[in-house]
């Protein structure tokens, strides 16, 4: 994309001026046949003449076309070309002979001498030019005493007469502004960092190839200033989910980024970080206007390679490793838990009357604690049993075949890419494999470009799946209710069946239990034309395809069991979705300079259709668990279920940019999206957005701090986005109210407590019963999110050290919430216990504010010691501020309430721990629940009455969402060695961990040691209420029924996320294997991590389900990277 | 270059014009393809019925529990509602409770579905009459909706046509007699075009036969409120009006004396079997049934795993009183306090056949095993066992749970085929006997009337004698009670005879603790009948009108809550 505007503007009127073309009475095709079977002899050959260069030039087309023809583009452009050579042939050679022609050649390199390519060599007399190809070279025909221009974005350009050589070296050196010179990929566009007034931090490919991540939501954690990403588990195949730009916007829409790869509406997960050269995260109202109703939640741009002029070149980049969980949640052994065990049991029966231990309640007997203690008995480790079940060994390879060539009027580039990345879980079964194949071609020829880029993605995921116990999921929630006490395997080797009937050994249940096997098969396709049609205003058609087909086969066994019970019956379900979307894209772009006013403008027109198709098919009852085809099973018990649904979104959009002398900068964005989703009448909306800046190291008056702060630019944004995933997070909200909201529907009744739908029996025939269930809803409109956004960017004592502070402030105003409806409206698609009838409404409106720093510097010494350091802090709050005097349920542990994050806690208060004195002298006013002991918590009593009550509760300010992030990159390098690495953390969180780590034994759980260390002893130390938890029970509830702030941990960390050892080949080595780069390196993922969380417990501080969920990874790798 | 610059805006427009954005959903209907056809009336007719809430299902109309709320029965689960209306504990907000009668009766979910099909069934191009024909059996359901409405809560919000979302909140409760006369009105109407009866195996459609009880029953309810002089909980204070009482007596009998004289109607020989499965479509039991709902097993079958006894895996959410089993005369026809025959320490046998048709007691052959619900021999059936789902008055549901040698599909499903019965002849006889007990007439015809019911096949108890209006008005209540119990309509007794307050304040009793020979199934009581839970609460300036439920209040302040709510 860079490179592509670059030509644009700066090329593409130099090759349109004129057109030199010889020779062209010749046959084409007779010319490329005999060139063909003459490609050796013209090879060797020195260019000794036009005609050969022109054949070998144009074999070079045929045989770049024949290895990438992949679309109908690229075909279409091979056939114009040859035909418009005929219509061109005329007598222009004269142009050339009519001087003293020279053909020079040279090489443009920079200042370490690394060869640069996409440099422009300008002829200033004939105002004609070339481009270096990728290893720098180029040549030209040129007449003596001639001025070349040689420039290239973020170099400073040069001039070189032309003198009796035909053969020159250039080097070009890193312009003043040096990064600030750079170029950002923007919304339909590209702009120069210097010049930009948007909000917007940029990875790039430098950033994400130090990180042989699997998965491109990964390579973006800790990069960006306001981007959280929490790895909510080390699974292979599964990404992280959540994932937002400064804040969660919604309770109930979607409030994930959108995420556009090369111009086209995807998903992160469905690409090859190899194949990402760029990445744009736009967090303002200024940057993401242009997405208008989709980007309320920020956007993400990702551009992939596009190929290289020059040879074909070849990079191969390729890793193998091993992973294994970064923690695991740590349960007591057989001993310790057997121990507690005894006096829980002991302790619960307690009474004021009764204050004595009676040894007779014990479960465990004396004999079977020793044996347990000196290992006679042996203890079950469930847990390391599970994740032991698989080696956790992980492979990627990736090769990139890229080349391109120049000559005259046309240009081709093409880039073909193929990876696969394979990782075997830790857990039996588990495992992942992707497959990638991207390719991008491009043709320029004149006035004409096209681009096609189409990459396909398919990967699949293995895990295993319980008819008993449920999915991967629940069997390793399972674990957390296995007792140590409990052999895996009876003494004969066969299943043992545990002391929790209905989990029935999850270990098994993973081993033998059935599989789930999703797999995705994607297909992004950007084909675009684009036309310059006079001056600088070019249009260009888009069509993008975003296919996405998805299956998912379950099957779940039915087992048998020593005892001759079986579990089962097996299950068969078969499951598919195709999701589709078609994007159409108009787009008219303009730039105009006038001594110092610079404008650039776009117009542009976008649309998308997206459709959802599912089908999915259960069949129980196979003879046996070989094969789940469906036609094999009971065809009486089979359930078949489709889902459709389609949308369209049209929008209209543009953008003015003006500046004066690169000094004082405006934009002006706005797009108006009309959308399907709502109601016809009223289902557009107009979001706009203006962006101030003023770079007042441009300034006279600037010069005498030009050296402390040689660039600074103030910026300001403030605009409008909106948010059209209508109530996507919203449980109760179906297809019909989330796509159709304006339409009657007719449809079946749901009848909640019965759990199917409602019909009648007439006769002994039962028909369905079709009625009203949805009143068309006309004042839904989209969420609204208004972005202030005030930024310094600026360099610090040297180009090379540079800064951005943003304030931010992200208001989102027509909240969705469920407006509930009296029922004497009686429109609704459920009835039955528990069913509120509602509707999605525009009715609240919370903020997300925050500061976000970021930092960059990067130093090279002579002496070969180069670093490089690139760091990111960011604060944010976030607080409904109406909830439209809707009293929003409490989900779990958290509430939405007004004042208060979302989703923030909502606890009982811990008021530290009963003591025996109350306990046996307990008074009337004591708010001491039924069934509590000494060294139970106690609960405050926050309204006084003197009794514990839902009103005791109190709103937190903490919430699961982190309020502070922070991001390190380092890497230094000393000559070819180097080390790089990435520092990750989030702090000002909170984890709820009742179940499994404070309840002890309660609801069947197992115990962690570190619970039976932190909670009240009454035998060992009974005086000690001050430990951290209260004391260990079987039987008492209090602790599930009254959660409290006592089991709210802070999960602050801090990880080393990164870090990796490379080898680069000195150049000298490079040049004699004829290649251009080659690192060799290890690297190691997740390896260190400081947390608030007790280190003793074994929950890793990012994972969103502290002791049920898969933890993260710890993956040793050792990669090569080359490319020739 | 042309071309490229055609070709691009060529695709542009080609694109722009065909830029559809009213979307109609496929995986639902919407109302601009919907109703047509006379299949898809049949839907919208279907979902009328659906939605009526006739049924008897735990959660699909829960008429059966409806006698959880009475002396009948009781409900021990503290997670339906059934548990705390007696208790007086309710609120209007309790919410999440299953058998939550607030929730199940009063939203329009069936009348929105009723005024739906009435606006949308002339678009169907169908035969005239039977579009008629649908047409007066969905106002008939809305009439049965809205009485329903009314004897539980008096005025309420009378809605007959389609609502957009927010009209509801603009209308406010009507009077009593308002809906009232709506109802009867619908009715009169729909009396004349109900076929005397449908075709086939079940008694699932309207007739002219169940619009005419429906009208009755109303009015005899009317009758009640009025000569009781109880509010209609909206505008009137109420006052006893002893000629607005007569007039609805004597319209009740009017349309009572018009179902019998249509002569379509009798007494099954068979009470036991009315309420089995097997017997479902016979001739004798399709003599009885005026409407009913039916099912069909397996795909929508009828679950009566909330009535049935724990050992055959149910959990005894409507466990009959101790009031209600000695309510039960002894076959000499007599009351158990007037029958000196009558022994305490075997109080089951020689009782009114209907006992053991109705009620599972200590003792009874019961599935291959003496029931025993008084000792611990009993294992979890025991009154007093920790198994939750036990009986907690001992008594079980007789009535409609067929012996398993009597199901016709596996005990062990979920679900059966059996119809819960909506209304049946006897209802018609005792409705006529008691608008003419009330109104004093013919009382001895009344009691020919009482005497069919009391001495049908298998029942066979002594007749009773015509004697005068206060002794033959607790003959009739007596026979009304013991013929309909656990039948739903227990409540709406108590409420136009004005006794919940009486009964419904106090302890429940269960039986009486002892043993139960395993082989003979002869009991030995030893103790006194045990108290079942916590004491009865009714208000009766309160209870005899359910709340409005709270969300309704604060969505639509304009509905005004019942007194003292």
């Amino acid at each position: 994309m860079i490179k592509q505007q670059y030509y644009e503007k700066e090329l593409m009127p130099l090759y349109a001026e004129k057109h030199k073309l010889c020779d062209e009475k010749i046959s084409y095709l007779n010319k490329t046949l005999e060139c063909m079977l003459n490609l050796s002899r013209i090879k060797k050959k020195p260019y000794s003449n036009k005609v050969n260069r022109i054949l070998v030039d144009r074999f070079r087309i045929l045989k770049y076309s024949s290895l990438y023809c992949m679309g109908i583009l690229g075909v279409l452009c091979a056939c114009i070309y040859p035909s418009q050579l005929h219509a061109q042939n005329s007598g222009q050679e004269h142009v050339l002979n009519s001087g003293v022609l020279v053909h020079i050649t040279g090489v443009v390199n920079d200042a370490a001498n690394k060869p640069l390519e996409d440099v422009s060599i300008v002829n200033q007399r004939t105002r004609k030019g070339t481009i270096t190809d990728g290893n720098g070279a180029f040549s030209l025909d040129v007449e003596k005493g001639d001025v070349l221009i040689v420039s290239r974005v973020g170099y400073a350009s040069q001039n070189i007469t032309i003198n009796d050589e035909t053969n020159y070296t250039i080097q070009l050196t890193r312009s003043v502004d040096d990064k600030l010179g750079d170029v950002v990929v923007v919304a339909f566009g590209n702009k120069q960092k210097k010049t930009l007034v948007e909000s917007i931090s940029v990875v790039d490919e430098s950033v994400l190839k130090n990180r042989p991540v699997n998965n491109a939501i990964s390579a973006l954690q800790g990069q960006v200033p306001g981007l959280n990403i929490v790895s909510s588990s080390g699974q292979p195949g599964v990404s992280p989910t959540t994932f937002t730009i400064r804040g969660a916007g919604s309770i109930n829409s979607s409030t994930s980024p959108l995420v556009i790869i090369d111009g086209i509406q995807s998903t992160l997960s469905l690409i090859d970080p190899n194949d990402i050269e760029s990445i744009s995260v736009l967090k303002d109202a200024s940057a993401s206007s242009l997405y208008g109703a989709r980007a309320a939640n920020g956007v993400i741009l990702v551009t992939t390679k596009k190929g290289k002029l020059g040879k074909i070149s070849v990079a191969y980049n390729g890793y193998v490793g091993w992973q294994n969980p970064t923690d695991l949640f740590k349960e007591a052994n057989a001993y310790d838990y057997a121990n507690a065990f005894n006096e829980a049991t002991m302790y619960d029966v307690l009474t004021p009357s009764s204050l004595n231990f009676d040894s007779s309640k014990i479960v465990f007997p004396i004999e079977k604690l020793n044996g347990w203690k000196n290992g006679t008995i042996g203890s079950s480790d469930w847990r390391k049993t599970l994740f032991d079940g698989n080696n956790g060994f992980t492979q990627s390879h990736y090769i990139n075949l890229s080349g391109g060539m120049t000559h005259e009027d046309l240009t081709m580039r093409n880039s073909l890419s193929f990876g696969y990345l394979q990782q075997n879980g830790n857990v039996v079964n588990t495992d992942y494999k992707r497959y990638s194949i991207r390719t991008s071609n491009q043709i320029k020829w004149k006035r004409l470009e096209t681009n096609l880029s189409i990459g396909l993605i398919s990967d699949r995921r293995n895990e295993p799946s319980s008819k008993i116990v449920g999915d991967f999921g629940s069997i390793i929630s399972a674990i957390n209710r296995q007792r140590p006490v409990d052999s895996i395997r009876l003494s004969d080797g066969s299943w043992n069946i545990t002391s929790t009937n209905d989990t029935r050994n999850p270990v098994r249940q993973a081993t033998e239990g059935g599989y789930y096997n999703p797999s995705n098969n994607n297909i992004l396709v950007n084909a675009n034309i684009a036309y310059n049609i006079w001056d600088n205003l070019t249009l260009k058609y888009t069509l993008g395809a975003n296919y996405t087909f998805n299956n998912a086969s379950t099957f779940q066994n039915q087992l048998a069991w020593y005892n001759g019970t079986t579990t089962g019956p097996n299950t068969s379900t078969m499951a598919n979705y195709l999701d589709r979307e078609m994007t159409q894209q108009v787009l008219l772009s303009y730039n105009k300079t006038i001594k110092r006013h610079h404008f650039d403008a776009i117009a542009g027109w976008e649309k998308i259709v997206h459709n959802y198709k599912s089908t999915s098919a259960t069949v129980s009852n196979f003879v046996n668990n070989s094969s789940g085809s469906l036609g094999l099973g009971d065809p009486n018990n089979q359930t078949n279920t489709s889902v459709y649904y389609k949308y369209v979104l049209n929008g209209v959009f543009g953008r003015l940019n003006y500046d004066y002398d690169k000094k004082y900068l405006v934009e002006f964005n706005f797009r108006r999206d009309a959308s399907s989703r709502l109601t016809p009448s009223n289902n557009t909306d107009f979001f706009p957005s203006t962006a101030i800046g003023w770079r007042l190291s441009e300034e006279s008056f600037w010069n005498g701090l030009k050296h402390v702060l040689p660039e600074f630019k103030l910026r300001a944004s403030y605009g409008t986005l909106g948010n059209q995933d209508v109530a996507s997070n919203a449980t109760i909200v179906n297809n019909n109210y989330k796509y159709y909201s304006y339409n009657s529907i007719i449809a079946p009744v749901y009848a909640n407590g019965l759990g199917y739908n409602l019909a009648s029996v007439f006769d002994g025939t039962i028909y369905s019963a079709y009625t009203l269930v949805q009143n068309p809803n006309n004042i839904l409109r989209w969420e609204r999110t208004t972005v202030t956004d005030v930024a310094i960017d600026g360099a610090l004592f040297s180009p090379n050290l540079t800064f951005t502070i943003d304030y931010f402030n992200k208001r989102t105003n027509r909240l969705f919430l469920m407006q509930q409806v009296s029922d004497v409206n009686g429109v609704t698609p459920t009835v039955g216990v528990n069913v509120t009838t509602a509707f999605p409404a525009n009715l609240g409106s919370m903020y997300n504010r925050g500061l976000e720093f970021s930092v960059g510097y990067s130093h090279n010494n002579t002496n070969g010691f180069g670093y490089s350091l690139n760091a990111n802090y960011t604060y944010m709050t976030n607080k409904i501020t109406d909830l439209g005097g809707q009293n929003v349920v409490q989900i779990g542990q958290t509430k939405n309430t007004v004042g208060y994050p979302v989703n923030a806690y909502y606890l009982y208060v811990n008021d530290g721990l009963l003591t025996k004195d109350e306990f046996v002298n307990q008074k009337s006013q004591d708010p001491i629940l039924s069934g509590q002991k000494w060294g139970d918590q106690r609960i405050k009593d926050i309204v006084v009455d003197g009794k514990i009550t839902a009103a005791d509760q109190v709103m937190l300010n903490k919430s699961g969402a982190p309020k502070q992030l922070f991001g390190l990159n380092f890497d230094f390098h000393y000559k070819a060695v180097g080390i790089a690495g990435m520092l990750q953390g989030a702090a000002d969180y909170y984890k709820y961990l009742g179940a499994s780590v404070g309840y002890g034994f309660n609801s069947g759980y197992s115990i962690t040691d570190w619970t039976i260390q932190n909670s009240y002893n009454p035998l060992i130390n009974p005086d000690n209420y001050n430990t951290k938890l209260s004391r260990v029970s079987i039987s008492n509830t209090i602790n599930t029924t009254y959660p409290s702030t006592m089991y709210l941990f802070n999960s602050s960390y801090f990880r080393l996320k990164n870090l990796q050892v490379y080898y680069d080949l000195p150049a000298t080595y490079l040049q004699k294997i004829h290649m251009k780069n080659l690192r060799i390196y290890a690297s190691g993922q997740n390896l260190f991590t400081w947390s608030k969380l007790p280190k003793a417990l074994g929950i890793d501080p990012e994972v969103s389900s502290a002791t049920a969920g898969y933890p993260l990874v710890k993956i040793y790798t050792v990669g090569l990277n080359v490319s020739f | 270059m042309k071309k490229i610059i055609s070709i691009i805006s060529l695709c542009s427009l080609i694109a722009a014009s065909c830029s559809k954005m009213d979307l109609a959903p496929q995986d639902a209907y919407s109302s601009q393809t919907f109703f047509t056809t006379q299949s898809e009336a049949m839907t919208s007719l279907s979902a009328c019925y659906a939605l009526a809430n006739m049924g008897g299902q735990f959660e699909g109309g829960n008429n059966y529990f409806l006698d959880d709320i009475t002396d009948n029965a009781y409900c021990g689960f503290t997670n339906q509602l059934a548990f705390f209306i007696p208790l007086g504990t309710v609120t209007s907000s309790l919410t999440g409770k299953y058998a939550d009668f607030y929730r199940t009766y009063f939203p329009y979910t069936g009348i929105a579905a009723d005024n739906f099909f009435l606006a949308s069934i002339d678009k169907v191009q169908m035969d005239a009459s039977l579009k008629e024909r649908w047409k007066a059996e969905v106002r008939f359901l809305r009439a049965f909706d809205y009485a329903r409405k009314y004897m539980f809560w008096g005025g309420v919000p009378l809605v007959t046509k389609p609502l957009d979302s927010g009209e509801e909140t603009t209308i406010p409760r009507s009077s009593g007699d308002s809906i009232v006369q709506f109802c009867l009105d619908e009715l009169t109407d729909v009396i004349g075009i109900l076929p005397n009866s449908t075709d086939g195996d079940d008694a699932a459609r309207a007739t002219k036969g169940a619009a005419l009880l429906l009208k009755a029953r109303l009015e005899l309810f009317c009758a009640g409120i009025k000569a009781n002089g109880m509010s209609d909980g909206v505008t009137e204070k109420g006052s006893t009006d002893a000629s607005a009482a007569a007039k609805y007596y004597t319209a009740a009998a009017a349309d009572a004396q018009t179902i019998i004289a249509m002569n379509q109607y009798r007494l099954s020989p068979d009470y036991e079997g009315l309420f089995w499965e097997k017997n479902q479509g016979s001739a004798d039991r399709q003599g009885e049934v005026i409407l009913e709902v039916a099912y069909s097993y397996p795909k929508y079958g009828s679950d009566l795993s909330a009535l049935y006894t724990l050992n055959e895996g149910g959990w005894n959410s409507e466990s009959p009183t101790q009031d209600i089993v000695d309510e039960y005369e002894t076959k000499n026809g007599k009351t158990i306090k007037n029958d000196p025959t009558y022994n305490a320490g075997n109080p089951y046998a020689n009782r009114d056949p209907r006992l053991s048709y109705s009620v599972i007691y200590p003792g009874m052959w019961w599935n291959d095993r003496y029931f025993n619900s008084i000792s611990t021999a009993g294992g979890d059936e025991y009154y007093n066992s920790s198994n939750g789902n036990r009986s907690k008055t001992g008594y079980c549901m007789r009535k409609y749970c067929a012996p398993l040698a009597d199901l016709l599909h596996d005990p062990g499903s979920d679900v059966q085929g059996l119809n819960f019965i909506v209304m049946r002849y006897p209802e018609v006889l005792l409705t006529r006997a008691e608008a003419l007990i009330e109104l004093n007439q013919n009382l001895g015809e009344a009691a020919t009337l009482i005497n069919q019911v009391r001495q049908r096949p298998g029942v066979n108890l002594p007749p009773i004698i015509a004697s005068d209006q206060v002794t033959m008005r607790s003959q009739v209540r007596h026979e009304r009670r013991v013929e309909l119990a656990f039948e739903g309509l227990r409540w709406y007794d108590m409420k136009r005879w004005k006794i919940a307050e009486t009964k419904m304040n106090g302890n429940v009793y269960g039986v009486r603790p002892g043993t139960v020979n395993t082989t003979t199934g002869a009991i030995t009581l030893t103790g006194n009948n045990i108290t079942v839970g916590d004491v009865r609460v009714f208000k009766a300036d309160r209870d005899y009108y359910f709340p409005i439920p709270q969300v309704d209040i604060d969505l639509t302040p304009i509905v005004k809550q019942n007194p003292n709510w």
